[in-house]
């Protein structure tokens, strides 16, 4: 028995090892190409092993240290407040929805899931948060237009709730004299810590990687956050090409291939390395301890 | 009378409503007022009129989608790509979520939890980089390499239409099986541990835990997850389509979708009438299909309905 | 709960009503008062009238500008405050200078504009057809004139043509250079080695040759590449045709210089069969990148890169002195070909209708168009902080030590704003406006020059050419497909997208403005 599972468990880890190689291999490729000389890139093309090493990329992008910091820092400060909220929001959304007994449940989760389906367009947005909130040009502009709750998030939210939190949990609580905000906070969060932590996470990395509300609400480069800032740096070359004034502009100054290379490293890296610290909470375990308790 | 028993009847959930409030709240602000602009698709707008008061335009925005050729293709194509990938990217992440809760050992766990999120991290852009540093026909990998070390001819990929609905299917697989396993990971770690040792109790194996408790925890998931991509059926993933095949012609057959058709009939003119009905458009038909599969789940199981 | 739902149905509806009528509804209402504030006025200020008193009688005001670029927000702001501290005397208003990135500024104006948001005057970077079709900008007619002066008295009567729209004037024209020529682009240090005598080409036959002796040379050259995938440059004219009162190069008219010319289908025209088949014998033999058509490197870096010898461009006076820099100080030769085309008043500046002071907009630009001071300093920034200078005296400049053109804070766009005449020059990159005079002498100009295309009547046709266009046209271009078997196909598939309608429309509005035009 022991013998056979130990043979099972070998297997698995082949086959997410296979895996991981086809995740990691084009990173790679990204990380070695932006360290590669433009010019050598150019000739003999990609290569998982670095020929001529160069951090001449890296000096593009860090030329403005400055507003890049600025801009990481803006990031940061934006994905958690953002992640926060919309955590909190969603939460709070989503636990009343997955009551059973919450009445015309089913037009509440339609009213949720049809903001899904379908959407005025960016220009009633635009007008209604930029004036009837002025968000432009502030830091608002980063957290609140979409991203403060989805639908998505709170369905899945929903679902694991009502699948995962018996019945006779809640209502042991309610014997007990509980309140229902009491039995939120007291019961169902704590059960709840692995989609929480999953959605924090998820919630977290659509924060990080926004790039459109900074490209509809900003004007103002003082508030650009990393990806607001590189990801305008990728797009340049694509926009002229597009527009009558491609031949006047130096293209010479627009990105080439290992600065874009180098723009999505600096750009995914943070997450990687903040990611190990949310995987605590995927334990199992707390469950258990909640339902005995 | 009556009214008093609503009233009690509700009072017991005026916490929850309070709890919904906010939310509610957001979702008109967010989402329904700025739906008024729903009306863009039937109007001949101009601005100094007022969107309102601009003329409207009946149905004649919506022409454009169905009076070329190309109608079919592309709506085959949106059509084909989005089953694909529901059904082969909801095998995949399942598969892995169970893999990875079965694996022993923590810090492996860890490790490959960490990696498979890698590709979801990397943009469209970067990932149509990446493709062409495998693909492109002097200097790309695949052909310098593989078909180099077989003996075969280098491949022109980039006008090849045939093999494009695989690459196409592997990389959307690539860059998603990552964020998706890791939700049904998350379902499947929040099951209750009892059914677990219950299972246990009764002399049952790794597998016939794994399908008599692990794959019934997910079913709501997965329904739940599947609902909502066929809710949006009628749209693409423009990156996918338009970036990643590098916008090459000769690919158009297996790669036109109804987003980028429209986006390369109106880049130039900016139309916001047509561009709104096109929206519009897919928004119906993913709706009219989800309430179709949503109808069909409650028949079936009420609890995993959707709404 | 009943109730709570009423409100929130009664709340939204108000919301969008006043959303939707209110937001635009503002920007109509003051213009027409503007406008007829403007008329009686005029009469009463005197045709000489001083603007700056004029202005004084009038309400302070802080004009919001919109020009493409990037720039640090600090130096917008110190350019702002040393721009208002002029327009403070000259027309009682403050300067509010937004500058947005290449990569975003198309979105962001187009919010603006749609949104009806305070905006005053813009640089628009597309076609502005579109904007005039959906009433997004003003016509400055009435305007222009008292508004203007500086700008009126330097103008030809043919540079306002590309403004003019339905009989109205929208937009107020850049000065830059104003003539074109097709061109291709070479590495002189090659053409020397191999003796390529590029001054003398006759024709493509020449340059062909060149380029096979460039193949053999270095074979792990390219000869030719392409421009990020474009082979001839996206904007009209690009192999000699003319798009004729649009950008898209669907209808066109073959011989932009034949008084009697037709509208055709592009597809169907001599010269795209001709370049076409040139372009696959060129690329069967090895003389063209492969993949050119989904190439993602600009020719520039190519060429800086030692993989490229040469490239199609359009070229203006000074093109080989911008070009070797831009080749990373690689130098740069070209032979022109073609027809030198009159492009004058190509981009200019507009207001949005939603503008609440069309007036001091007009004069704002006419300021930044008549004004050394102005001009230079939403040119080129602040000096010290953006630009050293050199030789002051000549008005010759630099970027500041351990700064250069993308680092500096303040990006220099001159030819995007309106007189880059009057700005200093850049050490290296002197223009010769003499020489920019004597060639735009030389140029022809099209005979549908200041026709528009109001494309409203077949909208439908054009998105489905356009997908017919991108699924054949680039790749033919760069010869990755076979002209004999593909044309052909384009064509019937065209057919079948409608372009007939198109061509048809094209050639009413186009006669119906010859013939208005040769009565006036």
């Amino acid at each position: 028995m022991v013998e056979k599972s130990r043979k099972t468990q070998i297997i698995f880890h082949f086959i997410m090892i296979i895996l991981c190689i086809f995740c990691l291999f084009p990173f790679l490729l990204l990380i070695v190409s932006s360290f590669t000389d433009e010019h050598v890139l150019i000739q003999e093309g990609y290569s998982i092993i670095p020929r001529a090493f160069s951090v001449a990329a890296y000096e593009y992008i860090f030329a403005n240290s400055a507003t890049i910091f600025r801009a990481y820092g803006t990031t940061i400060g934006v994905t958690v407040v953002g992640t926060v909220l919309n955590i909190a929001l969603t939460i709070l959304f989503a636990y009343p929805l997955s009551r059973r007994d919450l009445p015309h449940r089913n037009i509440w989760s339609f009213i949720v899931f049809f903001t899904m389906l379908f959407n005025g367009g960016l220009v009633p947005s635009y007008i209604m948060w930029t004036q009837y909130f002025h968000i432009r040009n502030t830091y608002a502009a980063l957290i609140v237009p979409s991203l403060m709750m989805g639908a998505f998030y709170v369905i899945m939210m929903r679902t694991n709730l009502a699948q995962n939190i018996p019945e006779e949990v809640l209502e042991a609580a309610r014997i007990d004299g509980a309140s229902e905000w009491q039995i939120l906070f007291k019961v169902v969060m704590p059960m709840a810590l692995p989609i929480i932590a999953t959605l924090m996470l998820l919630v977290g990395m659509a924060y990080w990687n926004d790039w459109m509300n900074g490209l509809y609400y900003l004007t103002q480069k003082k508030y650009y956050t990393i990806q607001v800032l590189l990801n305008n740096m990728l797009q340049d070359l694509q926009v002229l090409l597009s527009s009558s004034f491609s031949a006047n502009v130096d293209m010479s100054s627009m990105p080439s291939t290992s600065i874009k290379m180098a723009i999505a490293v600096v750009g995914a890296l943070p997450v990687l390395c903040i990611y190990p610290f949310f995987q605590r909470y995927f334990v199992k375990g707390i469950t258990i301890g909640a339902v005995k308790g | 009378m009556r009214l008093k028993k609503f009233g009690k009847r509700h009072r017991r959930y005026i916490p929850l409503y309070l709890m919904m409030l906010p939310g509610l709240v957001y979702l008109i602000i967010n989402n329904y007022i700025p739906m008024a602009g729903l009306i863009i698709a039937f109007k001949q707008v101009n601005f100094r009129k007022g969107i309102l008061a601009s003329p409207w335009a009946g149905l004649s925005n919506f022409e454009y989608l169905f009076s070329s050729d190309e109608a079919f293709i592309i709506t085959r194509n949106t059509i084909l790509y989005n089953l694909a990938f529901i059904v082969l990217g909801t095998i995949m992440a399942v598969f892995i979520a169970i893999l990875l809760n079965e694996i022993r050992g923590k810090l492996s766990k860890k490790i490959y939890q960490t990696v498979i999120l890698v590709p979801y991290l990397i943009s469209m852009v970067i990932v149509s980089y990446l493709v062409n540093a495998l693909l492109a026909t002097e200097t790309g990998f695949v052909n310098h390499t593989i078909v180099g070390a077989l003996g075969g001819e280098p491949i022109s990929w980039y006008s090849e239409p045939k093999y494009w609905p695989f690459i196409l299917i592997l990389v959307n697989l690539w860059k998603n099986f990552g964020y998706h396993s890791i939700i049904f990971y998350a379902t499947v770690v929040g099951l209750d541990s009892g059914l677990y040792e219950a299972a246990a109790i009764d002399g049952a194996n790794r597998w016939q835990r794994i399908y008599h408790v692990t794959l019934p925890g997910l079913r709501s998931t997965i329904i739940t997850l599947s609902l909502m991509s066929i809710g949006k059926i009628f749209y693409s993933d423009f990156g996918l389509f338009y970036q990643v095949p590098m916008n090459s012609g000769p690919l158009f057959d297996v790669t036109n979708t109804i987003d980028t058709y429209v986006y390369r009939g109106l880049m130039q003119s900016n139309n916001i009438g047509m561009s709104a009905a096109a929206g519009f458009y897919q928004s119906v038909v993913g709706c009219l299909v989800v309430l179709l599969a949503n109808f069909t789940v409650r028949k079936i199981s009420k609890d995993d309905a959707l709404f | 709960m009943k109730l709570k739902k009423c409100m929130a149905l009664g709340m939204t509806v108000v919301t969008i009503c006043s959303l939707l009528a209110g937001c635009t509804g503002d920007g109509e209402t003051k213009t027409e008062t503007e406008s007829v504030a403007a008329s009686g006025s005029t009469e009463a200020a005197g045709e000489s009238g001083d603007l700056s008193e004029y202005f004084h009688t009038k309400d302070h005001y802080t004009l919001k500008v919109m020009a493409m670029g990037d720039a640090d927000t600090q130096i917008l702001e110190e350019v702002s405050a040393a721009l208002s501290e002029i327009t403070e005397e000259k027309l009682n208003c403050d300067v509010e200078l937004t500058r947005i990135g290449f990569a975003s500024y198309m979105t962001q104006l187009n919010l603006i504009l749609s949104s009806g948001d305070a905006l005053d005057l813009f640089i628009p970077m597309a076609d502005p057809s579109e904007y005039v079709q959906t009433g997004q900008i003003q016509p400055i007619t009435d305007l222009v004139e008292r508004f203007a002066p500086n700008l009126c008295s330097s103008l030809e009567e043919r540079d306002w043509m590309s403004m003019i729209y339905d009989g109205d004037i929208y937009g107020m024209p850049v000065n830059g250079e104003k003539g074109q020529i097709l061109g291709f682009g070479m590495r002189k240090d090659i053409c020397d080695e191999l003796g390529i005598d590029y001054e003398n080409f006759q024709s493509m036959d020449d340059l062909h040759d060149a380029l096979v002796k460039v193949k053999e040379a270095h074979p792990d050259m390219y000869p030719v590449v392409s421009n990020a995938g474009d082979m001839f440059g996206g904007s009209t004219p690009y192999i000699g045709q003319d798009s004729c009162g649009d950008s898209n190069n669907l209808a066109v008219l073959e011989d932009p210089f034949d008084e009697n010319g037709k509208i055709v289908s592009f597809f169907e025209t001599d010269l795209f069969k001709e370049t076409c088949e040139r372009m696959y014998q060129w690329s069967q033999e090895g003389l063209i990148m492969p993949d050119a058509s989904t190439n993602t490197d600009s020719c520039n870096t190519l060429v800086a890169a030692g993989k490229a010898f040469g490239y199609f461009q359009h070229m203006t006076p000074g093109w080989e002195i911008e070009a070797t820099q831009n080749n990373g100080g690689i130098e740069t030769v070209a032979w022109k070909y073609g027809v030198p085309t009159y492009i004058g008043g190509r981009s200019g500046w507009f207001v949005p209708t939603a503008s609440g002071d069309p007036e001091r907009a007009v004069a704002f630009f006419d300021l930044m168009y008549s004004d050394p001071t102005v001009a230079n300093l939403v040119i080129n920034g602040i000096e010290g902080k953006n630009y050293v200078f050199v030789d002051k005296e000549n008005g010759v400049i630099t970027f500041p030590e351990g700064k250069d053109a993308t680092t500096n804070g303040y990006s220099r766009l001159e030819w995007a704003w309106p007189n880059e005449r009057l700005s200093y020059t850049v050490e290296g990159l002197e223009t010769n406006w003499e020489e920019s005079d004597q060639f735009t002498e030389s140029t022809q100009v099209p005979v549908c020059f200041g026709f528009k295309f109001d494309s409203t009547s077949v909208m439908n046709q054009i998105t489905a050419c356009l997908n017919v266009y991108e699924k054949y046209v680039p790749a033919l271009l760069c010869g990755s497909l076979n002209p004999d078997e593909t044309i052909p196909i384009l064509n019937e598939e065209m057919e079948k997208a409608g372009i007939q309608d198109i061509v048809k429309e094209k050639q009413a509005q186009f006669d119906a403005w010859k013939a208005e035009s040769s009565e006036n």
